[in-house]
């Protein structure tokens, strides 16, 4: 997948990962899309990004015997997700703008 | 690489490139992350090797570290409180560097002022003796001479003096742009710092 399109969808998927339970950095890599390829290091300014949007709430819980910070989706990031499924009719509209040019394509080189 | 290696090593790392409590936050990410990779089955080393080379996680917090809130407005108050507390202080050094300044452009202007002088004297006084020697030559013929001599004289040096005031006077404006061009950038200075 494209670098910039991953970029674009990465934090919806993050913020999708969340919507069901507050969740830890691990479990959300984990239940990210693999194709969209979240590492650890990526992840962490995306979570910073989303924490200081105010999209996403941080706390810490005890888990065996050690602390593990936790995310919470919140009013925002909900709202957030909501949009982006609104816009995609938008951006359905640009994929079949591309897919009927890529179909045209095959028939200008044989023109040539 | 142990899990206690690798967190020194990135937090060592992360200092002086990233804010203190930004590098803490790091450090806590990543140790979390490889304990939750040991908890899931991973062996210590193969979590550590997972996370990363830490120099590479340095280098990409250095690159990216986030946004930090625009600052309040309390240190520019504070900065005008001190400058008002500071006023007895700065204002009077303030005025003396003032009076430095204005001195030097008088010592400047002063040779100027020495020549333009000197050449008014010698012309207006060597002028007055030509214009009056030949009263001085139907007088006393020796006199009258010596008067024109002496007058043509003082003529031709306050003329030659007038001219060097005039190429002194130029060479002076210069000095005098160039002292306040400086004052003024001293003046610019400060403020380009504390924007």
């Amino acid at each position: 997948m494209d670098s910039q399109l991953k970029k674009g969808l990465l934090e919806y998927s993050v913020l999708a990962a969340l919507a069901p339970a507050d969740s830890y950095g691990y479990q959300v890599i984990k239940d990210c899309p693999p194709a969209l390829g979240v590492t650890l290091s990526t992840l962490y300014p995306l979570l910073r990004r989303l924490e200081s949007d105010g999209r996403v709430t941080t706390f810490t819980r005890l888990h065996q015997g050690r602390a593990r910070k936790y995310y919470h989706l919140t009013s925002l990031g909900r709202k957030s997700i909501q949009d982006f499924v609104a816009e995609w009719p938008q951006v359905e509209t640009v994929v079949e703008q591309i897919q009927a040019a890529a179909q045209m394509l095959p028939d200008q080189e044989a023109q040539k | 690489m142990t899990r206690e290696t690798f967190l020194m090593r990135l937090g060592t790392g992360l200092r002086g490139h990233v804010p203190a409590g930004e590098a803490k936050r790091l450090v806590a990410y990543y140790d979390e992350m490889i304990q939750d990779l040991i908890e899931d089955g991973s062996t210590e080393a193969d979590a550590v090797a997972q996370v990363g080379d830490p120099n590479d996680l340095v280098f990409a917090a250095a690159q990216s570290v986030p946004e930090t809130p625009s600052q309040p407005a309390h240190p520019r108050l504070l900065l005008w409180l001190l400058l008002i507390l500071g006023a007895p202080l700065w204002g009077a050094l303030a005025v003396a560097a003032l009076c430095v300044v204005a001195s030097l452009d008088l010592i400047l202007w002063c040779g100027p002022l020495i020549g333009a002088c000197l050449a008014s004297g010698f012309t207006l006084g060597g002028g007055l003796a030509v214009v009056v020697s030949p009263f001085a030559l139907i007088g006393t013929f020796d006199y009258g001479l010596t008067q024109l001599g002496a007058g043509l004289l003082l003529l031709g040096a306050g003329l030659l003096i007038g001219w060097a005031t005039w190429q002194l006077t130029r060479l002076c404006w210069r000095g005098h742009a160039l002292l306040f061009r400086w004052v003024a950038t001293q003046w610019q200075r400060p403020k380009a710092v504390f924007a």
